[in-house]
Order: structure tokens, then C-alpha cells, then sequence
């Protein structure tokens, strides 16, 4: 909608452009490559974020994944819902990673100034990025993340994390309890 | 400050936006080698310069223009009532949308309703996830299933073409939610156009939704109480109607489910077997509704004489009758609507009833596995009697499993039923094979010893998991 800002990244001209690139990938075109990053980075980086809570590890899955799908697109089949194929990739990679590396369950201090390292980071951010990373539980923050960046409904997060519906349900709203909680003022339990 | 869920979840995309590190487009091109990375982070995620942040500000710049131009308009869409819509299953919630869809408010038409709301926090939900909740604490409630598969949604908005928008979305919204669960939905609409059912709705408590409905039924049946009708679930009440051929709402998609019920087919067979004939004329058979129970209502005649037969639809059982039943059976299958051979007929006083013919018992154990009868293998039906009571024994084979199933020949009730592994190879099927639905039985008898590799039950009280849900 045009008075809410920002927008999720999955409006159907942006998912017709991401299957589009998608496409042109299968077909050869490496170029394409760069216009799906910047349809889809947002979508990817946050969730492999929330997965891994570990920027660097972000990065590289984020990387990775874009390889994947150079190598896999021809395997995409175009039914209209790009994004739920991109971050299925995606959390594949961050499973595969995580395995591989031992993580605390929340993130620490100093990880979190590493996350927030931009200057486009602002005190808002900070504040939402704090209460999220450190204070959701690892399937609150990646249901909440994926309705929050890309626009997922319920069902299809429920589907990509292979959860059922309600389970899902019953996370997002504690996690949206969790934060407004946190940014509210008050302890988050 | 108080945060709406909106403002949390933009306040956390706008800074997953502004964490995401920015790269290298000119690094992405088709000479690069294959095991090169396609994609250059920036490894300082300084933005300031970046193509990324001023791509950033013109975007809030353009939407602060419009927001500030369009401010009164954007309140009045976003929080005035636009439209009203009722969903009713048994619980009825209705939801009260702004212009734009957002779900201003949300309230109980019954107690259902309240416990399905409960568990739900749907402040500031968009349209589709709130449906998408509700649906979905239906189904985990067990207030939709296979069973009762039946979705009312009724809209109400001045303009005519809001409201086929609004139906067309919802019930789209709804089949989603449903088939993802694995049930195949009844989608039925309408568009409330007056407040005429009103008075009903306040009477019995109910959503207006459903009041239109049960008004539009009992309008073309005036036999209906629309009382009784009031304290059913929408599947049931769409059952009846659809047994009147009445086209009391619009069907979007689907049709109610009688699964929970013995059939058109049983309750006929059941009727005529009690008449005492097999040459049954004007044959009729329709579900209604009797002192709370869902009945079948099935008349004919035989060689003129009338007959009428109310029977539970649940159980088979007999709940009134008139006419005098013929005292031997006749088998002649020459005339119109022959009911299946029966075992050997005995006189009405002497020996076991049988209500039910053998080909209606093979119909029941195939109905209670969830399968067609060309994917059931071998079928052996044999009649038993035990106790002065007679019995079907069927004996079917659906992929590497036997089934024995035990039915009552009077009720047509599954008494017992048990399956083992016959140890074959399953042939390799060229889609994907259903698997059988493991028949709804009563409770477990501790003294019964299992058979084969399955569990055998013996027959307990009717009472089924769906009983407790309205």
C-alpha cells in the first residue's frame, strides 16, 4: 500500500521480476544475477541472519546462495512464488552452516555492534535489531522476520519452515509480544 | 509510545534494509569464472555514498510527500468501517475492515467463536493472515475437518463489486488454508444486502451471516425450524439444503461432506430392507434435521403402498416409521430402484435382521479406509450370525495389508475391524498412492489381543472425537 512504508519486498510486480531473473539465469544470463540480488538481498541476508545470528556468516550463506541458485535455476520451476525457492535455499545453506559451527543461542554484545556496524544504521534500528536478535527464540525471530522482510503470510512460512500453522501462529505472536515488550520499556522474559 | 504490530515489524525490515550489506555490480558478469563468487559484499558497509541509502532516501522522500498530501484521506481509509465480514462455521467470528482491508475489529457471535479468538491476537492483522489464523484455529480446534468441511463466508459493503472482491479474496484465502491442512473445502458466499435476518440472528444468537442462511432455507421449507437449524453447524445445514435441492447460498468451491453420516445409499437400503421389499417406486431421500438429529427422510412406495422412514444418520438406527412392513422379502430385480441382494432372506420372526445388503457392508469398509473400491484388491463378503444378531464379514486386501471388517447387518455399524501385513511387494505405482485413512473406531477393548500386525477393536459407546464439537 502506498502509505505504508517500507513496503515488503514481495509485491506481485517485484515477484514477477525475481521469477523473471530467475529465468534469464536458467537461460545463461549471468547479468541477471545482479538485478535478483537487488530484488531479493534484503530477504535473504535477514533471514540467513536470523538463523545464524552471526553477520559474517550471513554474508557468506548470502553469497553462497546466489551461487546456488546460478547452479540450480534451471531446476526453478515458474509457478508464480520465487521467493519461497530463494529462501528455501537459503535456510538450507544457514542449516548446513550452523551445523558446522557451534553458536550460542543468543547473540552477544560484540556480535551485535558487528551487525550494526553501517551508518545507515540508526538508533531505531539498533534498539529493534537489540530486542530481536537477543531476545527471540530462534524460530520466533525467523517466523517474525520472514512476515516482517518478506511478506510471508503464516501458511507460507509455515511451509517453508515446515511447521505446523498454528505453531507458527502461536511463535509470530509471541515474538511481536517479546518486542513490543522490549521497546515498550520493560523486562523481557 | 505505544507500537502497533505494523510499526514493530516495519521498524524491523527498515533495519534489516539498512543492515544488509550493499555489492559490487560491476563484479557480476558472465566472464567471470565459474568458482569465482558472484557477488562482491562491500566489505565496509559504509552507505552514505552508496547507491543503495540514496535509492533509500528517494523513497521516503516520495512517500512523506503523499502522506502529507493524502493525511486525511489516509486516516478516514485506514480507520473507518468499510465492510463487514461474517465467517461462520459453527463458531462465527465477524470482522469489521477498514477500506484498505486492515481488520479494525474482531468479535464472537457464540462461545465457539470466543475460544477460537482466545488463543488469537489479530490487533492491526492484515485481512489475509487474520483469516489465515482464524481458519487455522478452526482446524486445530476440530471445528473444520474432513467431516465438517463447510466455510460460510458472508460479506456486507455498499458497493456490489467490493463485495465479489471481498468474496472472491476470501474464499481464495480460505481453500488456501484449508487444502494446506490436506482438507478438501466447502466454500460457500453470499452478500448481505439487507438487515432482514436480523430479528433471527438476535433471537438465537447467531451471526447475520448465518441467520440469511437459515432464513433462506426455511423461506422454501417451511417444515424447517429455524430453532433447530440455528444450533447446527453450516455443513449441516448446507447438507439439508442441498438434500432439498434448495441453492440457499452461492457454492464458490466444494461440496459439504457427509462423512460423518451413513449415506444416501445406506439409509435407502436400511428403509427398504425394513419395508420388507426390494421394489421400491418414488423413491425420495433427503437429510433434515429431528429433535436436535441429523435424520435421513426417506419415503417410497411398494405396489402403491406408501412408506416413510426417519433414520438417524449417524447410527442407522430406525427412529420412526409408517406403513406396514411386507412380511417376507421379495428379490425381483426387474423394477425400478432395486436395492442389492440380500443374504438369505429370513421371515421378520425368525433369525437375524438385515438391514443392510452385503454390497452396502462392502461400501462401509471401503468408505471407513477412504478408498475407492478399484483400489481395494480381492473382496470376500460372507454373513455370520452370533447371538440371534446377523453380520457381514468383509475381507479386503488394499496394498499390503488384509482387512477384515465386521459389520453389523441391522445398523450397519462397524463392530470390529483389523488388518495385517500380507507380506507382498507393493507395486510400483505410477503416481503417488493414496494411503488408506485408518478406520474411525470406538474405543479399544483392553481384552482384546491384537491380530497380525494391526489392532483389532471391539465395538465401545458411538462416541466419536467430533462429538464434542458443535
Amino acid at each position: 500500500m502506498l502509505f505504508s512504508n517500507p513496503e515488503p519486498e514481495n509485491t506481485a510486480r517485484e515477484t514477477a521480476n525475481i521469477e523473471q531473473c530467475i529465468l534469464r539465469i536458467a537461460a545463461g544470463d549471468i547479468d541477471a544475477v545482479g538485478i535478483l540480488y537487488k530484488e531479493t538481498k534484503t530477504a535473504v541476508y535477514s533471514f540467513a541472519l536470523s538463523i545464524l545470528r552471526n553477520a559474517p556468516d550471513a554474508e557468506d550463506v548470502t553469497q553462497d546462495v546466489y551461487i546456488r541458485i546460478c547452479d540450480f535455476a534451471q531446476s526453478y520451476k515458474p509457478k508464480g512464488r520465487p521467493l519461497p525457492w530463494v529462501l528455501s535455499i537459503t535456510r538450507n545453506l544457514s542449516l548446513m552452516k550452523l551445523r558446522k559451527a557451534k553458536r550460542e543461542d543468543t547473540v552477544s554484545d560484540e556480535e551485535l555492534e558487528r551487525v550494526c556496524e553501517s551508518d545507515a544504521v540508526t538508533q531505531d534500528d539498533r534498539i529493534v535489531l537489540t530486542a530481536a536478535l537477543q531476545g527471540l527464540a530462534d524460530e520466533e525471530l525467523q517466523i517474525i522476520t520472514l512476515h516482517a522482510v518478506s511478506g510471508f503470510k503464516h501458511r507460507e512460512i509455515a511451509d517453508l519452515l515446515e511447521m505446523p500453522l498454528p505453531t507458527v501462529l502461536s511463535k509470530y505472536n509471541r515474538a511481536l509480544k517479546k518486542l513490543r515488550l522490549q521497546l515498550e520499556g520493560g523486562d523481557m522474559k | 509510545m505505544k507500537y502497533s504490530n505494523r510499526d514493530i515489524e516495519n521498524m524491523l525490515s527498515t533495519a534489516y534494509k539498512n543492515i544488509t550489506p550493499s555489492a559490487d555490480c560491476a563484479a557480476m558478469s558472465s566472464d567471470r569464472p565459474a568458482n569465482q563468487k558472484v557477488i562482491e559484499m562491500s566489505s565496509a558497509r559504509t552507505r552514505r555514498q552508496g547507491w543503495q541509502y540514496k535509492v533509500a532516501s528517494l523513497a521516503a522522500a516520495f512517500a512523506i510527500v503523499f502522506t502529507g498530501a493524502f493525511g486525511y484521506v489516509s486516516y478516514n481509509e485506514h480507520n473507518a468501517v468499510d465492510s463487514i465480514v461474517d465467517i461462520d462455521v459453527n463458531p462465527s467470528v465477524e470482522l469489521k475492515l477498514s477500506k484498505t482491508d486492515k481488520v479494525l475489529e474482531v468479535s464472537a457471535a457464540n462461545r465457539d467463536a470466543e475460544k477460537v479468538l482466545s488463543e488469537l491476537d489479530l490487533a492491526d492483522a492484515e485481512l489475509d493472515d487474520a483469516i489465515d489464523m482464524i481458519i487455522g484455529a478452526m482446524v486445530e480446534y476440530g471445528y473444520i475437518s474432513e467431516d465438517a468441511n463447510s466455510v460460510l463466508i458472508s460479506v456486507s459493503n455498499k458497493d456490489e463489486h467490493r463485495n465479489e472482491e471481498l468474496k472472491n479474496m476470501l474464499s481464495t484465502e480460505v481453500e488456501a488454508v484449508l487444502r494446506q491442512r490436506s482438507i478438501d473445502p466447502a466454500i460457500f458466499s453470499q452478500s448481505l444486502r439487507s438487515k432482514a435476518a436480523k430479528p433471527i440472528a438476535e433471537q438465537y444468537g447467531i451471526s447475520i451471516g448465518k441467520a440469511t442462511l437459515i432464513q433462506n432455507i426455511v423461506k422454501s421449507d417451511k417444515s424447517l425450524n429455524p430453532g433447530e437449524l440455528s444450533q447446527l453447524p453450516v455443513n449441516d445445514i448446507i447438507l439439508i439444503a442441498g438434500s432439498k435441492a434448495q441453492n440457499a447460498v452461492e457454492t464458490v468451491s466444494g461440496s459439504a461432506s457427509d462423512k460423518a453420516y451413513i449415506g444416501e445409499s445406506t439409509a435407502k437400503s436400511i428403509a427398504a430392507n425394513h419395508a420388507g421389499s426390494q421394489n421400491v417406486q418414488n423413491l425420495k431421500v433427503g437429510m433434515s434435521i429431528e429433535n436436535g438429529t441429523m435424520i435421513y427422510e426417506v419415503s417410497f412406495t411398494v405396489s402403491g403402498t406408501p412408506f416413510a422412514y426417519d433414520i438417524d444418520a449417524r447410527t442407522g438406527a430406525i427412529i420412526g416409521f409408517t406403513g406396514k412392513p411386507i412380511s417376507n422379502n421379495q428379490h425381483n430385480s426387474s423394477n425400478n430402484d432395486t436395492v442389492p441382494n440380500e443374504p438369505e432372506e429370513t421371515p421378520e420372526e425368525q433369525g437375524p435382521v438385515y438391514n443392510i445388503s452385503s454390497d452396502d457392508a462392502k461400501d462401509i469398509a471401503l468408505s471407513s479406509l477412504g478408498i475407492t473400491p478399484d483400489k481395494a484388491g480381492k473382496v470376500s463378503i460372507s454373513s455370520k450370525t452370533k447371538d440371534d444378531r446377523g453380520y457381514y464379514e468383509v475381507r479386503l486386501t488394499v496394498g499390503t495389508r488384509d482387512y477384515t471388517y465386521v459389520i453389523d447387518g441391522e445398523t450397519g455399524k462397524i463392530v470390529m475391524c483389523g488388518w495385517q501385513n500380507n507380506g507382498k511387494t507393493p507395486e510400483e505405482p505410477a503416481e503417488p498412492e493414496e494411503v488408506p485413512t485408518e478406520p474411525p473406531v470406538p474405543e479399544k477393548d483392553p481384552a482384546d489381543k491384537p491380530q497380525g500386525n494391526g489392532t483389532v477393536y471391539e465395538s465401545g459407546n458411538e462416541k466419536t472425537d467430533n462429538d464434542d464439537v458443535a
